[in-house]
């Protein structure tokens, strides 16, 4: 089963519609979360300048938080990758 | 020199992280076995994308970051 990869910044989705198309040349969904709330309710967001902080939440099928990478280690996918692999082998 | 404006605006983006360095960033308050506040956000992929229309179906992995033109 493939696990469904959402990207969230505070960014505007134009600049993500461009950074994504042009820059990275992805197809995952990057999500705008320009008006900050979300960021707010996951408490990753860094009222200083008004971004999210690099935090990724894998989430089971079971609907709840199955992983959390916060800071640096966020920026490795692995962590993520073998909570994947955790949840598919429940 | 089409990667000039991006080359510039990730200068401008890396100043402002190199700011945000200067206060720690923020936890979450979420912990494993909780469950995810839900949201619906415009998406690059056109429209509106809400978690649930995936919680239950697919396992999700949400990636928060700080701006466009930064790294992982």
């Amino acid at each position: 089963m493939e696990a469904q990869v959402l990207g969230i910044s505070t960014d505007s989705r134009a600049a993500l519609q461009h950074w994504a198309k042009e820059v990275l040349k992805t197809s995952i969904p990057l999500l705008s979360d320009f008006m900050r709330k979300v960021s707010a309710s996951y408490g990753v967001l860094n009222e200083a300048n008004g971004t999210a902080a690099r935090t990724t939440f894998v989430i089971g099928l079971d609907g709840r938080i199955e992983h959390i990478e916060e800071g640096s280690a966020a920026i490795d996918p692995l962590g993520a990758a073998a909570a994947c692999e955790r949840i598919r082998k429940k | 020199m089409r990667r000039l404006p991006a080359l510039l605006l990730s200068v401008a983006v890396s100043g402002m992280l190199s700011a945000s360095a200067q206060t720690p960033a923020p936890k979450t308050h979420l912990k494993v076995g909780d469950k995810p506040p839900d949201f619906t956000l415009p998406a690059t992929t056109g429209g509106n994308i809400s978690l649930s229309q995936y919680l239950g179906k697919k396992i999700v992995v949400l990636a928060f970051y700080p701006a466009a033109f930064s790294g992982g």
